[in-house]
């Protein structure tokens, strides 16, 4: 039992994590490969406003997560606008020099410590027994929950809303979007604000439950492969992705050996790029522009 | 003083990854209301010119060298696509006309009327529906599922969902049935005439557009080698055989022209 609650809170954490590669990638066709650092950022907004101010745990935590959509549209609009028209690759590569000096500057701002966000809020995070048996501390079924309510946001407003249905016809073909009155460079902000607010609230639920340094960046590379697997362009595809990662995950660490958590992510990407290149709920025509 | 005319290019040059001239100086005008059609062979640059006029975006790698874009007298060569289209200036592309994986219904509903309101926005969609109901019956099936009339008859009313002034459409009887490009082009002239709309056709099937059109340019290799009212050109022999490829009363195979004596070489 306790297991399996392990398996879904990992599996929730990189769901909530990967969306934020599909959303980007689903809608430029670019992978950021700076989103770890932009969801560590987001915790780190996070101390700033518990130091800062004296609101309450959930309005602070909602005022970092607001902060972390305008960062992300901060970032579309002074970088990744002006290699609107470049290749792929060239924005690829920006974001990996993004990744670099945010993990600079978030040393420089905040120190290299261990934070604890958690305490400078006086948040408690009792543990909650199941009805199975297994036990679940409380930030962590806060993260279980808000994947779902993400997820289920996410669906809703790609499949019904007018601004979901222009991001995903401006996926599909920016020119013909753009000739249809659908400004991209709105749609692309509107990505990057989305995609570093899923990523900040999942850095934030981490940092509150177990704490913050700059390894939170290495997170979300470990997701990176969830999205992979999933097929980049699939919101569907990195739910199941993530699940079949933290299975492995956990049961190898459970009955193999701790050490492999860390390779465990990439060992299955590496699996499924080797059968399935365009991951297991991708467009298969996306696959000359991996 | 006269209004200026809907549309002008004047001495419009355009290059393609800064050395590939597709376009040198062409001067085309179309007035409001008008149906004009551009013609042309493979290659002759008469998409180029309709992409020009619709703006191009970063990944074309193209842009306007040389001349002036206007609608109504205002410069807009350098507008991004979204803003030209808002100004009332659409297009209907040759190919990836639509949105695949969205539904008719998506590929409506991703259409951005600004302007308008939610009201206006409704009747447009409504008049639509009217003129293809087609449409109607499939609107809830993805548009990658239509055939090429249904798929066509989707682009342009997306297309007239926007709102135009001046559609500027890019083959609409390219790998379509005979049937159904005398059924889109009789479609088009009630709606045009019930909106007033100018359209600027382009074709290679000369003998549909210059039945259609008022007015007809005939491209070659980027520059516009001929002009006039469509029923001058279309009576015109020379010009029927040396530019669109169909002499009258004869009918050439491309043997006749490969076997001809000091044709090559």
């Amino acid at each position: 039992m306790q297991l399996a609650v392990n398996i879904v809170v990992l599996a929730a954490t990189y769901a909530l994590i990967a969306c934020g590669y599909v959303l980007i990638y689903r809608v430029s066709r670019v992978l950021n490969l700076a989103h770890g650092e932009l969801m560590m950022v987001g915790a780190y907004l996070l101390v700033t406003v518990a130091s800062a101010s004296a609101l309450p745990p959930l309005l602070a935590v909602g005022l970092a997560a607001a902060l972390s959509l305008g960062v992300g549209v901060l970032v579309h609009l002074f970088l990744m606008r002006r290699l609107t028209g470049q290749p792929a690759l060239a924005a690829v590569l920006t974001t990996i020099g993004l990744g670099i000096l945010l993990r600079g500057l978030v040393v420089l701002l905040w120190s290299a410590e261990q934070q604890h966000p958690a305490q400078s809020l006086g948040l408690a995070n009792p543990p909650i027994t199941l009805f199975g048996g297994g036990r679940i501390s409380t930030l962590s079924l806060a993260l279980v929950l808000t994947t779902g309510a993400v997820y289920g946001g996410l669906f809703a407003f790609l499949r019904f809303s007018r601004w979901g249905i222009r991001m995903r016809a401006a996926g599909q073909n920016p020119l013909l979007a753009a000739q249809r009155g659908i400004n991209l460079n709105g749609i692309y902000a509107v990505a990057w604000g989305l995609s570093t607010f899923t990523g900040s609230v999942a850095g934030i639920l981490i940092a509150l439950d177990s704490g913050l340094d700059t390894t939170m960046a290495t997170i979300g590379l470990k997701a990176f492969p969830v999205a992979l697997v999933g097929g980049l362009d699939s919101l569907l595809g990195s739910l199941l992705g993530a699940l079949i990662v933290a299975t492995a995950e956990v049961v190898l660490i459970q009955y193999v050996d701790p050490l492999l958590s860390d390779v465990v992510p990439f060992l299955i990407l590496m699996a499924v790029l080797l059968a399935r290149p365009w991951g297991l709920f991708g467009s298969r025509e996306e696959l000359d522009r991996v | 003083m006269i209004a200026p005319p809907l549309l002008t290019l004047e001495a419009v040059g355009v290059t393609y990854q800064r050395s590939i001239v597709a376009l040198h100086g062409i001067d085309l005008t179309v007035q409001a209301g008008q149906i004009v059609a551009i013609l042309g062979v493979n290659g002759a640059g008469k998409t180029t010119t309709l992409r020009a006029i619709s703006g191009f975006v970063g990944l074309d790698q193209a842009r306007v060298t040389g001349g002036c874009i206007r609608h109504r007298g205002t410069a807009i060569e350098t507008l991004p696509p979204h803003l030209i289209t808002r100004r009332g200036i659409v297009l209907v592309p040759e190919r990836d006309k639509v949105f695949p994986n969205l539904t008719v219904a998506e590929n409506l509903a991703a259409v951005v009327t600004a302007a308008a309101g939610t009201a206006e926005r409704r009747r447009r969609e409504q008049l639509v529906y009217e003129h293809f109901p087609r449409l109607a019956a499939r609107r809830s099936s993805e548009a990658g599922l239509l055939s090429g009339g249904e798929r066509q008859m989707l682009a342009v009313g997306a297309a007239l969902l926007c709102g135009p002034e001046l559609l500027l459409i890019d083959e609409l009887s390219l790998g379509l049935a005979p049937i159904i490009v005398g059924e889109l082009g009789e479609r088009l002239k009630t709606i045009r005439s019930e909106l007033g709309l100018a359209i600027l056709l382009v074709e290679q099937s000369a003998a549909f557009a210059l039945q259609m059109a008022d007015h007809a340019y005939v491209l070659e290799n980027g520059r516009v080698a001929a002009a006039g009212p469509a029923a001058t050109l279309a009576a015109d022999t020379d010009i029927q055989r040396y530019y669109l490829g169909t002499a009258a009363g004869e009918r050439r195979s491309y043997r006749d022209g490969r076997t001809r004596p000091g044709a090559c070489q």
